[in-house]
């Protein structure tokens, strides 16, 4: 029989508790696992299946586009062409701020929300660590929307040929476009999202921001390119899609017919001096804001 | 005089049973309402306010169902555990609008009183999204109060305050139930349960474990001896004394403290003098272990 | 009794931070049409110019998207606080709670809106009829959203995120695809009304009959309303971890 605890003098039992005394992952660990979280939290993974709803509809919407291109390309052979690396991300644009609205939020709002940042940061890690990983993480999730359907379109293109290495020499030199275009919507739009959810108080409000953003921006764009002169030169500039996609027919050429880009005289290098802009703007609240917490 | 009577009361979520075939009245004065954390306090709480409907069996207000009859606010006022309050509010205003909202007489004069009975008048002006936990607290009892209530409930109307606070709520509890309001209060803090009521409602796991006066309680509880520790200035002597009393089931000496158990109460206050007699020894202190609201509290947990 | 009640109201609803970014939205409309009217436009291109600014602007994006944050807060905000305890712990009959929350609402969506629809109209254009068809068209869509959007609140926790998502997906997206999905679009209803009162210019708003638009806006109201005062005569409040 165990004695009964007295008052008189303590006792601590040893009731079996091992310490870990072995090699901690450390810094890398640390990142390694918040990316990983991450990633799973912006496609619901480990989550109801309410919530897989909506990342994984958009993911399947975006791929969508390639798969029929694809099988149009197989039964009719080259004389429709559904769509083309270039566009491709233009005409999937609405689902971006979509899966951006409601999965950013997802990643940021709550570990501010419910006071747990300060376990994070008990932690090997630095502020810039937690924030970089979520990027980071925000970044690779939004390729499955970016890079993901293009690159199986390039596949489905290269496969469905009859002489496969003479089209894989054809289509090759898109490649760097492809990757290019995908990882710069992808940064980029993260770090928005992002930068607008870590300001938010609710996940609700934060995604209702980012899509405000993207719809009201999308709108006026809209308007304003129609209105002709001046105001068609600045109308790519009121939605991030369109700066992106400014940027992308700098670098690797091929027009959106119907972007808003097509209409401006605006300079194409200008479109990639506002999107390193945007990028500089949304790194920048997310590191003052992530400087500034006290959890 | 309002009298809460619930009558074979049951509350499920789900598969999760929160509340378990539960029946007892809760009449004028102090009672208070005990458990574990996840017992159902307030479930039960809630219910008897008329924010959740039972599953089963009914919960009134002397002859009306609580559910569905927001009329009974006139004659209830309820204290939430939840902290959130009208941020933006001063706690005047608070005070204020929710008179007006019972459509009392005088608004203003029964804000004040109200406040003035919580001791709150120095910071009422302030917004309440400024209070500490204590304040919030009082200005949340303050609402509940201001339309002179018959019926009294508190959801851990405790938490957060600090001693001197706790007393003055306390004092206030008292009063009132002087009065012959009908005030129930839950709580997880035994002591502050032992120093306030009358009658403690005991749940556990969503079943009623035992109701009325505590110390009763436990003289029921036959089937667990009574222990109490002995000081005295020979406590080896002493427990030999009291080895050869028969009702006294054991005797221990450990680490120089005296402990025995005995199953007659009595028994045993009346066996100690003699012995401490015999042994030569004098009584420094004679003390039940596990008479405290604590004690049978655990022991009800455990059953 | 009404009177404590729609003043907590309109100072919980108004006290906050993002009523301040709201009317940005508003303004935002205004500054539009200020910067078009700056580039000096042709007459006849600024009538049609300013109608779609109007249109899917004013009435396709920033009426759902304030009326839905308006709506959800009314009364979801303080469900999901635990505020709405200090409401519904009173004799006051839950229907009036739900009426008044669902005029402030309405009230302070109009405030929020058609001030910046009728400056937008007038700067834009200067046409007063299609301006007044659009200040007519945003009060009775106000109307409309914000009744919906409370009765969904007291439906679901997520209130806020499903309605963002009716918007975004059945109104801008579904609607433009299929055209028989257009009569349940209060978006549409909205601009059948535009285009009833709005003169000459506003032609072309709305792809509804006006009646149509009136009858089915008018049964939603209805059953909304009606949704939200049994969901609130009902509501179950659980302690903190519900």
């Amino acid at each position: 029989m165990t004695a009964p605890p007295d008052a008189a003098s303590g006792t601590i039992y040893d009731i079996g508790y091992r310490h870990y005394t072995g090699p901690r992952l450390g810094r890398r660990g640390a990142i390694t696992a918040v990316i990983g979280s991450a990633l799973r939290a912006a496609f619901g993974l480990g989550r109801s299946g309410r919530s897989k709803i909506i990342p994984w509809g958009a993911v399947i919407l975006a791929v969508l586009p390639a798969f029929v291109a694809i099988a149009v390309r197989v039964l009719a052979g080259e004389i429709l062409e559904v769509t083309t690396y270039e566009t491709y991300l233009w005409d999937i644009g609405s689902l971006l701020p979509i899966f951006l609205a409601a999965q950013a939020p997802e990643l940021v709002v709550n570990d501010i929300r419910h006071h747990v940042l300060p376990l994070y940061f008990s932690r090997p890690m630095s502020r810039l660590d937690y924030v970089g990983a979520k990027l980071a993480a925000l970044s690779l999730a939004m390729l499955a929307l970016t890079l993901a359907p293009v690159l199986l379109l390039f596949a489905g293109k290269v496969l469905a040929a009859q002489d496969v290495v003479g089209a894989l020499g054809d289509e090759i030199g898109s490649l760097p476009g492809i990757v290019g275009n995908g990882v710069m919507h992808a940064v980029v739009l993260a770090a928005i999202g992002l930068a607008i959810s870590c300001l938010a108080g609710r996940r609700a409000y934060a995604a209702g921001a980012v899509l405000a953003l993207f719809l009201i921006g999308g709108v006026i764009g809209a308007i304003l390119s129609e209105v002709g002169g001046t105001l068609a030169d600045i109308a790519p500039f009121t939605n991030p899609l369109t700066i992106l996609d400014g940027a992308r027919e700098w670098l690797f050429g091929g027009s959106a017919p119907e972007s808003p880009v097509g209409v401006s005289n605006v300079p194409l290098p200008i479109y990639g001096l506002a999107t390193l802009l945007m990028l500089a703007l949304s790194s920048a609240i997310l590191f003052v804001r992530y400087r500034r917490i006290t959890a | 005089m309002s009298t809460l009577r619930l009558e074979a009361v049951s509350r499920w979520y789900g598969n999760v049973v929160a509340v378990n075939d539960v029946t007892f009245d809760v009449g004028p004065g102090i009672t208070g309402l005990l458990g574990p954390n996840g017992a159902g306090k307030t479930t039960l709480l809630h219910m008897m306010a008329g924010f959740l409907a039972p599953n089963a069996g009914t919960v009134r207000l002397d002859e009306t169902p609580t559910w569905r009859h927001p009329d009974l606010y006139r004659s209830i006022g309820f204290v939430p555990e939840r902290e959130a309050v009208y941020g933006f509010l001063t706690c005047r205003q608070f005070v204020h609008a929710t008179a007006r909202l019972h459509d009392v007489a005088d608004p203003a004069a029964a804000a004040s009183r109200a406040i003035a009975m919580v001791d709150l008048a120095d910071a009422a002006d302030r917004a309440i999204g400024g209070y500490s936990k204590g304040m919030r607290q009082r200005a949340k009892v303050a609402a509940a109060l201001v339309h002179d209530p018959t019926v009294l409930i508190l959801d851990e109307p405790f938490n957060g305050m600090d001693p001197r606070q706790r007393l003055h709520m306390m004092d206030l509890l008292r009063r009132m139930a002087a009065e012959g309001r009908t005030i129930l209060f839950s709580s997880h803090i035994l002591e502050e349960v032992e120093r306030l009521s009358d009658r403690v409602l005991v749940v556990v796991a969503g079943r009623l474990a035992a109701a009325g006066d505590f110390r009763r309680i436990r003289r029921l509880m036959t089937d667990r001896p009574h222990s109490f520790t002995i000081r005295s200035t020979d406590d080896r002597a002493l427990a030999r004394e009291l080895l050869v009393t028969p009702e006294i089931e054991a005797v221990e000496l450990h680490d120089g403290v005296l402990t025995v158990r005995t199953g007659d109460y009595g028994a045993l206050t009346r066996a100690v003098a003699p012995a401490a007699q015999r042994a030569r020894a004098s009584l420094l202190e004679l003390r039940p272990t596990d008479e405290s609201l604590e004690s049978v509290f655990s022991y009800l947990v455990r059953r | 009794m009404t009177s404590a009640l729609v003043s907590i109201t309109l100072r919980a609803l108004l006290n906050r931070r993002r009523t301040l970014g709201l009317a940005l939205l508003g303004a935002l409309l205004v500054v539009v049409a200020i910067i078009y009217r700056l580039s000096d436009p042709p007459d006849a291109q600024s009538l049609d110019v300013t109608r779609r600014l109007l249109a899917d602007f004013g009435i396709g994006v920033l009426l759902p998207l304030v009326a839905v944050i308006v709506g959800t807060s009314a009364i979801g905000a303080e469900l999901e606080d635990g505020t709405i305890v200090y409401l519904l712990a009173r004799p006051v009959p839950r229907r009036l709670i739900v009426l008044v929350k669902l005029a402030i609402s309405w009230l302070v969506t109009c405030l929020l809106i058609t001030p910046a629809i009728v400056i937008a109209g007038l700067i834009g254009n200067g046409d007063v009829e299609l301006a007044a068809g659009y200040a007519v068209a945003s009060v009775v869509g106000a109307l409309e959203y914000t009744t919906v959007f409370v009765a969904l609140s007291l439906v679901t926790s997520r209130a806020l995120i499903v309605g963002l998502a009716y918007v975004v997906v059945w109104e801008g997206f579904v609607s433009a695809l299929f055209a028989g999905t257009r009569p349940i679009s209060i978006r549409q209803h909205a601009l059948a009304w535009a285009e009833a009162l709005g003169g000459p210019g506003a032609a072309g708003s709305a792809d509804l009959e006006f009646m149509t638009a009136v009858v089915i806006g008018a049964v939603v109201v209805v059953a909304a309303v009606l949704v939200a005062i049994r969901r609130l005569e009902t509501v179950e409040l659980r302690g903190e971890t519900a």
